[in-house]
């Protein structure tokens, strides 16, 4: 679709010359988020700074229906904020205020564009803590990670982005502002709103304002590095320590492929012959942590663990965190194409869904690689491909396809945290019944009668 | 600190978004063109033909300061500057690089001593120089009048190679024989604009007793290379490893012109060339580095507390992992009170010629930078890089701030040039 010149300059109105962009080259910049295979170009970019600018684009759109897709930092993993059918992009990146950190009320209210690090960093002078740690969050924003409702390795403990939403101001797809959710942590006053929108991938309205519950920062933690010859002892020992009641915040677990490669990028020295390491992160009270360390070591080495040790310092648990997150590197830094999948398994289930993912890696010929989150089962196994190699890239997403399959078969779901977007649409069927497919378009209907909402996303047209 | 080899293929970037975290650019206008993973992504839709090399795409390869911030957070070890700078050569090869460019590359720079011997010239355009003995100062002159507001100092006449001259000759320490033979490699703007600071590290070496010559030198070409005159900048550097051959130590004061002697190894396919880029990439050492891995001991004596804050340079700590030892050389002098600003490692915003094209956004940045500076209380800040220092300078008189702007070497010599 190609927007008239009367609708640029209305947007202009409402932005300001410099709020809007149209060159070639930075609509080609919008025209993709975080994944691999979704591309599509916007024809405009506008940048609006606060609740009202976003009302007046909003009923500009509805006005002219034309589909509006909302963006935040683009990190999105599942084609989300495509403007697969073109339109305006709404980018949040330049409302980007805190305005309100409530330390006796431990909460903290910010536009939707700030980038949950920089929150993060406020929220540190403080001593407040906002537990929910989506890996991207160097560059994502609160209203991206509330629109799919991220989480990170803390969600063991602490829980996910929807467990700590008190309130948001939305803006309607007709553009009228409303404030949903309230103050307080308990608050049944109708349907749950927030937790509705909270996921809904930017299909329903455009938040501009979010009010976050905090906790206090724990006061300690420790970690816990253990060591397996046999990756399903790994998954047993997640799921025995989890059954005994002891709640690390944080389980993460790499396989023997990205163990070799962290050694190679950090010198770690990990066994190069390990099946899998775990990582846990305990805490709260000096007191607690050592109680919980003891039970973590004994468990792993009940479930089979060939070594487990605690780290010595505060600078030994940062090499170890370090490590991890280098087998990001070591996956990206060693595969053009990286299908970084995003299913979930019930915990009880992490070890038969090990298994199975060395039978697809054997059955499709394909390196299929785990740096997930074990302890909510969110394993992320990534296929090493590359895009251009058409046959292999072939072979890759029969992986994915099975991995999908496994998964559900498991009782399991197709995405932990990534969201639906354009990405897994083909395997929504398979997940939900048809009935809970039109209950969602039911819903999208009546925030958004005329389809205009990043239309094409979640279910298949 | 290891650096990762780092790729130059677009391609290989994930997307990830990382590099919008520290961006100096980014963070003034959240425009996803401006930051590294936008500019990959543009950098291969153009390869995949998916967009046209216009007005737009230039102008999204030079919306960058090249300070490598990016290449620190990157996910997948990407050389997003390499990426950047091989597409602006292919730019320019397309469309051929502008006269007023061409001009000050292949006839000023590449020839660089052979004009400077016309410096004196200069002198005698009224307000473009400053005479010896005077501080360098600042005025809305000619060329800032151009860039619309930033202003640019004045070239220092004597050129720094005169001044060595004369140091050299008041000076016997070139007898010694036994002692490790280094290398000042002083880059353009010690060279013509603060010969004087130049100058002072040259005299601090030989004071302090080390065997320190002046080789015949060009420009380290990282402008002529930035803006993809590749042909040209290799010409230079070859010039520059092939006189500086032969020394155990090459002590820079110029953060942008170190991180470019160490970059020219990867600038040749060429085995031989590249063995002698890979050598002198070894010798090479920031002046704040060298003094510190020498243990060197300022002979200043003082108990006044001059309050002194140190701004990192991209080039120094981006593109070669120092920034402890600056900070220590600082904290181990005499009478210096040292105080850490908010975000020291934050850019200025100078960027070589993003200032100069793209001054709304270079200011922005700066602001941030003069905002830290200012809320430390300090009477000098000081960094390891004269481009830093141009930028610095620049900012503080416009907010009219009593802080004086030192090569971090001036401060470890010569009492007197602490005055404030
Ligand atoms: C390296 C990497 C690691 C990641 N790790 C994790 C992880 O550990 N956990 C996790 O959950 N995710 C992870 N992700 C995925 C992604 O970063 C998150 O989903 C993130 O929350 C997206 O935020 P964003 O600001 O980039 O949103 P975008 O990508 O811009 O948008 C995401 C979706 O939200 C919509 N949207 C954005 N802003 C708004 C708004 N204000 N109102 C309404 N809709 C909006 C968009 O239309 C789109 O559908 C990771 C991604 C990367 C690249």
């Amino acid at each position: 679709m190609k927007l008239n010149n009367n609708i640029i300059s209305d947007l202009k109105k409402i932005v300001g010359d410099d709020g809007i962009l149209l060159s070639s080259a930075d609509l080609a910049s919008y025209s993709y988020d975080g994944s691999c295979n979704w591309q599509s170009m916007p024809d405009v970019v506008v940048f609006p700074q606060t609740t009202e600018q976003v009302s007046d684009i909003m009923k500009l759109a509805y006005e002219n229906t034309i589909p509006i897709t909302p963006r935040g930092a683009g990190t999105s993993l599942s084609g989300g904020p495509v403007p697969s059918s073109g339109g305006i992009v709404l980018c949040t990146a330049r409302m980007n205020r805190i305005l309100e950190i409530d330390e006796e009320n431990f909460a903290v209210t910010a536009e939707a564009g700030v980038v949950l690090n920089n929150m993060n960093m406020e929220l540190a002078k403080r001593n407040l803590f906002f537990p929910p740690d989506p890996q991207s969050f160097l560059a994502a924003t609160i209203g991206g990670c509330i629109a799919v409702g991220a989480g990170g390795p803390y969600a063991v403990k602490y829980g996910v982005f929807k467990h700590y939403i008190l309130g948001m101001t939305i803006v309607l797809a007709n553009g009228s502002i409303i404030d949903i959710g309230g103050n307080t942590m308990k608050n049944v006053t109708g349907y749950d709103l927030p937790q509705l929108v909270c996921g809904s991938e930017g299909t329903l309205c455009t938040v501009t304002k979010i009010k976050l519950r905090l906790v206090p920062k724990p006061k300690a933690s420790q970690t816990i590095t253990a060591v397996f010859n046999d990756v399903t002892n790994a998954g047993n020992a997640v799921h025995m320590i989890k059954s005994k009641g002891v709640i690390p915040a944080k389980i993460e677990l790499i396989d023997n492929w990205v163990i070799n490669r962290v050694n190679e990028i950090t010198g770690m020295g990990f066994p190069s012959d390990a099946d899998a390491i775990l990582f846990f992160e305990v805490d709260g009270s000096p007191e607690s942590i050592k109680k919980e360390e003891e039970d973590v070591v004994a468990l792993c080495k009940e479930a089979g663990a060939e070594d487990v040790w605690a780290a010595k310092d505060a600078e030994d648990a940062m090499k170890v965190w370090g490590a991890r997150r280098s087998g990001f590197l070591a996956i990206y830094g060693n595969a053009p194409t990286a299908l970084a999948e995003d299913v979930t398994v019930p915990t009880n289930k992490i070890s038969e869904f090990l298994e199975r993912v060395k039978d697809i890696r054997k059955k499709y010929d394909v390196e299929v690689v785990i740096i997930g989150h074990a302890g909510d089962g969110n394993l992320h196994p990534t296929v090493l491909t590359d895009k251009k190699d058409t046959e292999h890239y072939e072979r890759a997403d029969k992986a994915v396809q099975e991995l999908f399959k496994t998964a559900l078969n498991l009782g399991g779901a197709i995405s932990g945290e990534h969201g639906i977007g354009l990405e897994k649409q083909r395997f929504l069927k398979d997940a939900i019944s048809g009935d809970e497919i039109n209950l969602l378009k039911g819903i999208k209907k009546i925030f958004d009668p005329k389809g205009i909402l990043n239309p094409g996303k979640i279910w298949e047209q | 600190m290891a650096f990762p080899v780092l790729k130059d293929n677009p391609e290989t970037c994930m997307k990830c978004g990382f590099c919008m975290s520290g961006c100096p650019v980014y963070n003034i206008d959240f425009s996803e063109s401006h930051v590294a993973r936008g500019r990959n992504m543009l950098i291969q839709m153009l390869k995949d033909n998916k967009i046209k090399a216009d007005k737009s795409y230039e102008s999204a390869l030079y919306y960058c300061l090249l300070c490598g911030r990016c290449e620190s957070v990157c996910m997948a070890n990407i050389a997003t500057n390499a990426i950047t700078l091989n597409a602006r050569k292919e730019y320019a090869d397309l469309k051929g690089l502008p006269l007023l460019k061409r001009i000050i590359f292949r006839l000023l720079l590449k020839h660089r001593s052979f004009f400077a011997r016309f410096g004196r010239l200069l002198s005698f355009i009224p307000g473009l120089t400053v005479k010896e003995g005077k501080p360098v100062r600042h005025f809305p002159d000619i060329i800032s009048a151009m860039v619309k507001g930033i202003s640019s100092p004045r070239f220092s006449v004597p050129f720094l190679a005169k001044r060595i001259k004369k140091i050299q000759k008041n000076s016997n320490s070139d007898t010694e024989t036994d002692k490790p033979r280094i290398a000042f490699f002083a880059g353009c703007l010690f060279e013509f604009i603060f010969a004087e600071a130049g100058a002072d590290i040259f005299s601090l070496f030989k004071d302090a007793g080390y065997r320190i010559e002046y080789p015949e030198q060009t420009c380290c070409a990282l402008p002529v290379y930035a803006s993809g005159d590749f042909k040209t900048a290799k010409y230079m550097a070859k010039c520059n490893i092939e006189s500086f051959s032969g020394y155990d130590y090459i002590v820079t004061g110029c953060a942008s012109c170190g991180s470019t002697l160490k970059s020219y190894v990867n600038w040749f396919d060429d085995e031989e060339t590249k063995t002698k880029a890979s050598e002198l990439a070894g010798k090479v050492k920031d002046v704040g580095e060298f003094l510190v891995q020498q243990d060197y001991q300022s002979n200043i004596e003082g108990n006044e507390k001059l309050k002194v804050t140190y701004h990192d340079p991209c080039h120094l700590k981006w593109k070669q992992g120092i920034s402890s030892e600056p900070r220590k050389l600082l904290k181990s002098l005499p009478g210096i009170e040292f105080i850490e600003m908010e975000n020291p490692d934050a850019c200025c915003g100078l960027g070589g010629s993003f200032a100069l094209t793209n001054p709304e956004a270079s200011s922005a940045i700066q602001a941030k930078k003069i905002e830290s500076i200012k809320k430390t209380g300090a009477d000098v800040v000081a960094t390891s890089c004269p481009g830093c220092m141009i930028q610095l300078m620049d900012g503080i008189k416009k907010n009219n701030l009593p802080v004086k702007v030192m090569h971090i070497s001036q401060l470890a010599h010569q009492k007197e040039k602490r005055g404030l």
